[in-house]
């Protein structure tokens, strides 16, 4: 046990490095940098752009930069944003809940609404409904997840009016009561969650599908039938129950997916967490802004897989530690 | 006195990609109160597929049963139970256990659950009754330390115990009428010694009919009242257990004879028969044996063979066997 820790730490960590190393590598290759992001609308003497790279160290070689900014994150230091000037840790950490909040309704939706229709999908396999659910859960998830997003917002946010189509707060919030803020958080996050949710739930449905026939092809489950336990004991507690198993590790790597998911989300609806941030700063090119969120991402993920790992080892009796 | 399971002109056959596989054909046999009837036969003759049928659990489709098929307990007929009826009598009137106890439990749930949860199917048992249910039914098959053992998983167990916690888990609800589909295949020795004895002795003290499968008809000298040998989906002979052994008239019953390990004969001359069974899906014409058969005439390849009764309640269908009477 300790040992599969160590080492899914010491791989946790590699994996960090990489991604620290080609998120700078690909902000720095990128056309332009800080400085002419800086003054673009407002035209000014070389001498004074010349003045900002070298203030800002942007001047130096590359791999000067790259070795400092190691450097820099192994002692815990983000560095300073260009385009805002406050420290990159305040910026992510402000952005940070924002997102968290709507990854994990996300997750949670995927999982929930994914769960649901595998199961009943992989218990009635190659039915009228495991078909048309199948083309179903396909059409959402080839949907390009910007324009599901639109489309949501254009047909609760504008046509029907039942949700707000922008930010996560109203610009009442502050005036509310405690529990009017949660009903306003809610309410604005109903169509960001859903668009994002409803696009994992596609994959999860497939995969689950997937699992649940797997389950009932057991021997395990003939037995459960000849006990004379219900359909319905067999799909929840013998099938459901085996395939649930996987789905923990599906949870684990459907995180990068729901990231990756949350930047085009945030921007849709101008919701201000991480990925919006990162959408700024890159048109920004505000280099410590972007890795850094690249790498809270990436953290965000391991930690995300390790701890996915560890709960398939707990709830499996056969891997469990006895 | 009628018998306590009729089964009548049953034929379970499955679509599959290469034809229809007729894997069960015809089959008619009794199982009276209180007796073993062994079901023998090489693999892929049909035991599973008979035994499954009777409690309904083939998957249909693939599966289909024919339209005479009859399986009657106690009168009724189990092909035209309503679903909800149909699971009164699986598990409470007939139980079954499987030949690999380990693919037979669920992994992830406790034996002791998957006991409990054959108890409280049938009965209003709370939890708690039902748990000391499973305890007493845990030590009756012979687990050492029931009340520890009750909470572990499947695979902490060897084959041996698995098993045995199956048998229990069947018992559980005093069923009339045990299927064993070939229970200590996948055994060792000694432990298939064990389990035998140990179905025989609770057999007697439920006061259970048992249908006992297995492809090794020297299992069965022990422990059976009558002997079904099948063949191709077919039951190609049948009769009370000493006349099977003494007096095989069907070549394939001597066959699988033959194949027995006998204190009066060396293992060297043990023979098994050559050739193989053939696929569900393409059974050999008249007698389906007959390519295998080394006592074969003419018409066993065009003409199916009629019930031939060689002597009191011992019937064997075959060309070459004599009626009794006639010798
Ligand atoms: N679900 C299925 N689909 C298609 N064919 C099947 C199916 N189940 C069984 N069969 C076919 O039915 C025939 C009889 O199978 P069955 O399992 O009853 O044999 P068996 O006598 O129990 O043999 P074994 O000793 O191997 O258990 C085989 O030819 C098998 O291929
Ligand atoms: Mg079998």
């Amino acid at each position: 046990m300790t040992r599969f820790l160590v080492r899914r730490i010491l791989h946790s960590v590699a994996i960090v490095f990489i991604v620290a190393t080609i998120t700078f590598l690909l902000v720095h290759i990128a056309p332009g940098d800080p400085a002419t992001a800086q003054f673009r609308d407002r035209p000014v003497s070389p001498e004074i752009v010349a003045q900002y790279r070298r203030d800002w160290g942007l001047d130096r070689p590359l791999y000067q930069q790259y070795l400092s900014y190691l450097s820099n994150i192994a002692r815990g230091n983000l560095g300073q944003s260009f385009s805002l000037n406050r420290p990159v840790s305040e910026v992510v950490l402000q952005a940070l809940p924002n997102t968290v909040f709507l990854a994990v309704a996300a997750l949670g939706i995927s999982f929930a609404v994914g769960i649901v229709i595998g199961t009943a999908q992989g218990a009635t396999p190659n039915s009228r409904f495991d078909h048309t659910l199948t083309a179903a859960t396909l059409a959402v998830f080839s949907m390009p997840i910007f324009w599901f997003g639109l489309m949501m917002m254009l047909v609760f946010g504008q046509w029907l009016g039942w949700f707000p189509v922008s930010g996560a707060t109203s610009p009442v919030y502050s005036a509310l009561p405690f529990l009017g803020r949660v009903a306003d958080r809610l309410h604005h996050l109903v169509l960001p969650a859903l668009t994002l949710g409803l696009g994992g739930s596609a994959v999860v449905a497939r995969f689950h599908r997937a699992e649940i026939a797997e389950a009932f092809a057991q021997d395990f489950i003939r037995t459960a039938r000849a006990k004379g336990l219900s359909e319905r004991d067999v799909v929840l507690r013998h099938a459901l129950r085996n395939a649930l198993l996987p789905a923990i590790t599906m949870l684990g790597l459907s995180l990068p997916v729901l990231f990756s998911g949350a930047v085009l989300v945030e921007h849709v609806f101008a919701w201000h967490g991480m990925g919006l941030a990162a959408f700024d700063a890159v048109a920004r090119r505000d280099y410590n802004v972007v890795t850094a969120i690249a790498l809270f991402g990436a953290i965000m993920v391991v930690i995300g897989n390790v701890v996915a790992d560890l709960a398939y080892r707990r709830v499996d009796p056969r891997t469990r530690a006895s | 006195m009628t018998a306590l399971l009729r089964v009548r002109n049953l034929s379970t056959s499955f679509a599959t990609e290469s034809g229809l596989a007729r894997a069960v054909d015809d089959v008619s046999f009794d199982l009276e109160q209180g007796e073993t009837l062994g079901l023998v036969g090489e693999s892929g003759c049909g035991k599973t597929v008979t035994a499954l049928s009777i409690l309904r659990l083939i998957a249909e489709p693939p599966g289909q049963y024919g339209e005479e098929s009859r399986i009657e307990y106690e009168g009724v007929n189990l092909l035209e139970l309503s679903a909800r009826d149909l699971r009164e009598i699986r598990g409470a009137q007939i139980a079954m256990i499987f030949q690999e106890p380990m693919s037979s439990l669920n992994p992830v749930l406790t034996v002791g659950s998957q006991i409990v949860e054959a108890i409280r199917a049938h009965g209003s048992e709370s939890r708690r009754e039902a748990t000391e249910r499973a305890v007493e039914l845990l030590t009756l098959v012979g687990i050492p330390e029931p009340g520890r053992q009750i909470n572990d998983y499947p695979h902490q167990m060897s084959g041996g115990m698995q098993q045995r916690v199956m048998i229990a888990m069947a018992l559980s609800c005093r069923p009339k009428i045990l299927i064993a589909d070939e229970p200590t295949t996948a055994l060792d020795v000694t432990i298939q010694a064990q389990i035998l004895d140990l179905l025989m002795d609770l057999k007697v003290r439920f006061g259970m009919s048992v249908l006992f499968i297995t492809h090794d008809l020297g299992v069965l000298a022990g422990i059976a009242d009558r002997v079904a040998v099948m063949y191709g989906g077919k039951i190609v002979e049948e009769g009370e257990v000493h006349a099977i052994f003494e007096r095989p008239a069907h070549p394939y019953t001597q066959g699988l004879l033959r194949a027995v390990p006998h204190i009066d004969r060396p293992t060297a001359q043990l023979r098994g028969i050559p050739g193989a069974v053939p696929t569900a899906t393409e059974w050999p014409s008249g007698c389906r044996f007959h390519p295998r058969c080394s006592q074969r005439i003419d018409r066993c390849s065009t003409e199916t063979p009629p019930d031939i009764t060689t002597e009191t309640e011992h019937i064997a269908r075959c060309w070459v066997a004599t009626p009794a009477g006639k010798s």
